[in-house]
């Protein structure tokens, strides 16, 4: 080691910039990211699905879904501010072993499938562009696992926030779709419901994609890794209101400009082709092209932060090295995390005869059914007076953050039973 | 006899009479900086109630995996209240970060391995691997596939863990470590609040070679966390000029609150270093430098410099006063020379006094140019209208942080590691 060589020269590397590319810190705040990055493949395919096979059935979720999501992502940041640790140490710290090993394993899941869903994204992105899953998954796998473990990711991840921005051009192709304005209020503020199952599980996805556990853990560690205490914790919550409306703005647009195109055609989504479709008016024939690029690019910046983020979480609970400034020898079980999610993750995408946007959606619906286990044991850290001081929840606060937790659990809960009738019903 | 501790919680313990009172909960330890600290006693769960309550060790007659033994059927019955001074090992070290002093890294206690020995119970070591997990989980593990991993307590240092329990912690183990290690340690592990407790028990020196070390918005953090008191001694242990950079991060509110607990010294150094101009010399410039008589001989040279406590970060030059009184400059002796000459010369004749200085008031590209023209490693810095008066050093690596973008030390801190 070349430190004691070195005096004077302070070498202090922060926590997790490690890993988490600076560029993200700069540009934008962290729950901007965190959020923001909610709209990742997963993501766009649950809205341009809900869009196409409801049309604005889905739309009065979105000013609810908007609050939960502040309220889950402020309490992470807050977590982050009032003790300085990331959410894995303070599962680790606050609960006994067997918790701690039970909510790893929960988190490992949700985020793998996260995961598998980007790479699946890759998967339809290509396919887009003509190219065979079996070329562009085993290529993009071991330049992925390259960027990361030979530390050149930095470079590239500002060519995937762009590429992913693309995206935004559904906000422009929903006013090219020349919605109804009315209706579209309407459908904002009057829910509908309904007890299909196939409405049902896209509702939990819906949920599940939106509040993704992934995110909660990328916010508290951005929180603890930036510094930012409860003194300057003002900022960080204008932060985090923007980073979530900003993300569910995008949300609600993509089921505008599907429900205004797809759905009267009677288009359901079943494939990537179907959801580039919605860009058509306003990119013609090279809306396959521009939604391919953007898929892409989201996916790429995903899968690579999420494997990273998750395992780091998992090795800071029990004490193992990790961050990619070490090497290979030093944190081994880190990057063994790290390459089995993306290992696994190609490899599910790889099964011959799988639909990828079925592979999508089912993967958003097992996030939302890990989300309320996950939201439980926030609430609890949350309240617990000798970590957080006087910065737990206040009395109102709390009724809409359990309000919050409840909501996510009873949904679930409706998806899983629904589901069960079905089949027996079948039988 | 060695046990882990996961063996020894929840056994039953069996009084002289071998009547079940109660089960094991906890070890209660009052030496934890200690290279082997001993179990003072136990505390157990009783009676339906389940009380938590104290046993001396001295009470036990058996203790082993299967079950703990009393030589009395007496037992103390107030419901038992941790004290400052005492540490329970399942509540407090458990699950906890420590450091690995050896591998310079923080890890946690899996499981705690504790040994027996005529009627003396001793920590251990901790064990830090997959199977210390497996074990307290219940699930078998095959013997030779994987292996404790277990480290001393002697090579452990304890952190004190997020508890409001404010227990005495010797750092002695952590402040062996270099000081841009603790500083990752301290940053990467406990997070600020627990990180300022750390940093408030470490003896004073050694905070402020940590504190420098640290980027400014942790410093912020760590400091405002820490004690009025602990902050201003270990300031006043600060070469002044970085004393200087720290105030400008903290910003003047805080500048005020702390002034009356400073040395008036170290204030009048600070201020007079805030008051230069921005990319003045003078703001650049550096007070932690050796100064030497000119009548002193080489070899005494040797001895002077042997007997100051810390060396200041830039030794290539000594910068020779006509007198230990007087502060007038008159010549600089570099380390070269004072290796090449005879050690029986003295300074004088050894020195270089045909002088390249620079003051306070010059832009600092100016006394860059300088030092590159003349090929020279540092400047002295001379007040213009008081004679030869030394009042500082400024270093061709401070110089040419003028050029590089304004965050530069907090770039430089990223750009390191990646580098390493």
């Amino acid at each position: 080691m070349s430190e004691n060589k070195l005096p004077g020269a302070n070498s202090l590397s922060l926590r997790m910039r490690k890993f988490i590319p600076l560029s993200f810190f700069t540009l934008l705040g962290p729950g901007l990211v965190a959020t923001a990055a909610g709209n990742d493949a997963g993501g766009i395919a649950t809205y341009a699905v809900a869009g196409a096979s409801f049309g604005l059935k889905f739309l009065w979720l979105i000013i609810p879904i908007t609050i939960a999501l502040y309220i889950v992502q402020e309490m992470s940041a807050r977590l982050g501010a009032a003790t300085g640790k990331g959410f894995s140490d303070l599962i680790r710290e606050n609960f006994d072993l067997r918790t701690t090993v039970f909510m790893m394993v929960l988190l490992f899941v949700a985020n793998a499938a996260v995961v598998v869903s980007n790479f699946a994204g890759m998967a339809a992105a290509f396919e887009l562009f003509g190219i065979s899953k079996y070329i562009s998954i085993p290529i993009i796998t071991s330049v992925i696992w390259w960027l990361i473990v030979k530390g050149t990711y930095n470079k590239v991840e500002k060519v995937f926030i762009a590429m992913s921005g693309i995206l935004l051009s559904y906000i422009i192709a929903a006013f090219f779709a020349k919605p109804d304005w009315s209706a579209v209020t309407r459908s904002i503020f009057v829910p509908s419901f309904s007890t299909q199952p196939t409405y049902l599980a896209l509702l939990v996805a819906f949920v599940g994609t939106t509040i993704a556990p992934y995110m909660q853990m990328y916010a508290q560690s951005a929180v603890v890794e930036r510094g930012i205490t409860m003194k300057d914790y003002r900022t960080e919550k204008i932060d985090t209101f923007v980073g979530v409306f900003f993300s569910n703005v995008v949300a609600l647009f993509i089921i505008i400009a599907t429900a205004f195109t797809l759905f009267p055609r009677g288009i359901s989504i079943e494939s990537a082709a179907d959801a580039a479709l919605a860009l058509s008016p306003l990119a013609g024939k090279f809306a396959e092209v521009l939604f391919g690029l953007g898929l892409l690019g989201a996916s790429l910046l995903a899968s690579s932060v999420i494997s990273l983020t998750t395992a780091f979480s998992v090795c800071n609970a029990f004490g193992w090295e990790s961050g990619v400034n070490r090497s290979l020898e030093e944190a081994p079980i880190f990057y063994a995390l790290f390459t089995i999610l993306i290992v696994m993750s190609a490899t599910i995408t790889l099964t011959p005869s799988i639909s990828l946007i079925k592979l999508l959606l089912n993967l958003q619906v097992l996030n939302g059914i890990l989300l309320p286990f996950e939201l439980i044991f926030m609430m609890k850290l949350i309240n617990k007076h000798e970590l957080m001081g006087k910065h737990t929840n206040g009395k109102i606060y709390n009724l809409f953050a359990w309000a919050t937790t409840i909501g996510v659990g009873v949904a679930a809960l409706l998806y899983i039973v629904s589901t069960a009738l079905a089949y027996f019903n079948r039988e | 006899m060695e046990f882990y501790l996961s063996d020894l919680l929840g056994d039953a313990v069996i009084n002289q009479s071998k009547e079940k009172i109660g089960t094991v909960l906890d070890f209660v330890i009052t030496d934890i900086s200690a290279t082997l600290p001993r179990v003072r006693g136990l505390v157990i769960k009783r009676g339906i109630n389940k009380e938590a309550v104290f046993i001396p060790y001295s009470d036990l007659s058996v203790i082993s995996p299967k079950l703990v033994k009393l030589t009395t059927d007496l037992v103390d019955l107030t419901p038992f209240i941790q004290r400052n001074d005492e540490v329970l090992l399942a509540k407090d070290v458990y699950d906890k970060q420590i450091v690995d002093i050896d591998d310079r890294r923080l890890t946690r206690a899996n499981d705690l391995l504790l040994e027996e020995a005529h009627h003396v119970l001793v920590l251990k070591g901790v064990d830090v691997s997959v199977v210390g997990i497996l074990k307290r989980l219940k699930i078998p593990t095959p013997a030779n596939l994987l292996k404790h991993n277990i480290i001393d307590w002697k090579d452990v240092q304890f952190l004190g863990g997020p508890s409001p329990m404010k227990f005495k912690i010797h750092y002695k183990k952590l402040e062996a470590l270099h000081p841009v290690d603790i500083a990752r340690i301290i940053f990467e592990g406990p997070g600020y609040k627990q990180g300022s407790r750390v940093l408030a028990s470490l003896q004073d020196p050694i905070a402020a070679d940590i504190i420098e070390e640290l980027s400014p918005k942790l410093q912020q953090n760590l400091i405002e966390a820490m004690k009025l008191d602990d902050v201003a001694n270990v300031i006043n242990q600060m070469p002044a000029h970085k004393a200087a950079d720290l105030f400008v991060t903290l910003g003047s509110d805080y500048f005020k609150k702390i002034l009356p607990l400073m040395s008036l010294a170290k204030i009048e150094q600070i201020k007079s270093l805030l008051n230069y101009p921005e990319f003045s010399t003078g703001a650049y410039m550096t007070t932690d430098y050796v100064a030497i008589p000119s009548g002193m001989t080489l070899d005494q040279v040797f001895t002077h410099l042997s007997k100051i406590e810390q060396l200041p970060d830039f030794m290539l030059y000594m910068y020779v006063l006509e007198s230990e009184f007087a502060n007038k400059l008159v010549g600089v002796l570099s380390v070269y020379e004072l290796f090449a000459q005879d050690r029986r010369s003295r300074v004088e004749t050894a020195m270089v006094k045909n002088l390249i200085v620079s003051h306070p008031q010059d832009h600092i590209k100016d006394s860059l140019k300088k030092m590159h023209r003349y090929n020279l490693s540092a400047l002295p810095v001379i007040s213009r209208n008081n004679g030869n008066r030394l009042i500082g050093v400024v270093t061709f690596r401070d110089a040419v942080s003028y050029y590089l973008p304004k965050r530069w030390k907090v770039r430089i801190r990223h750009v390191l590691p990646i580098l390493e």
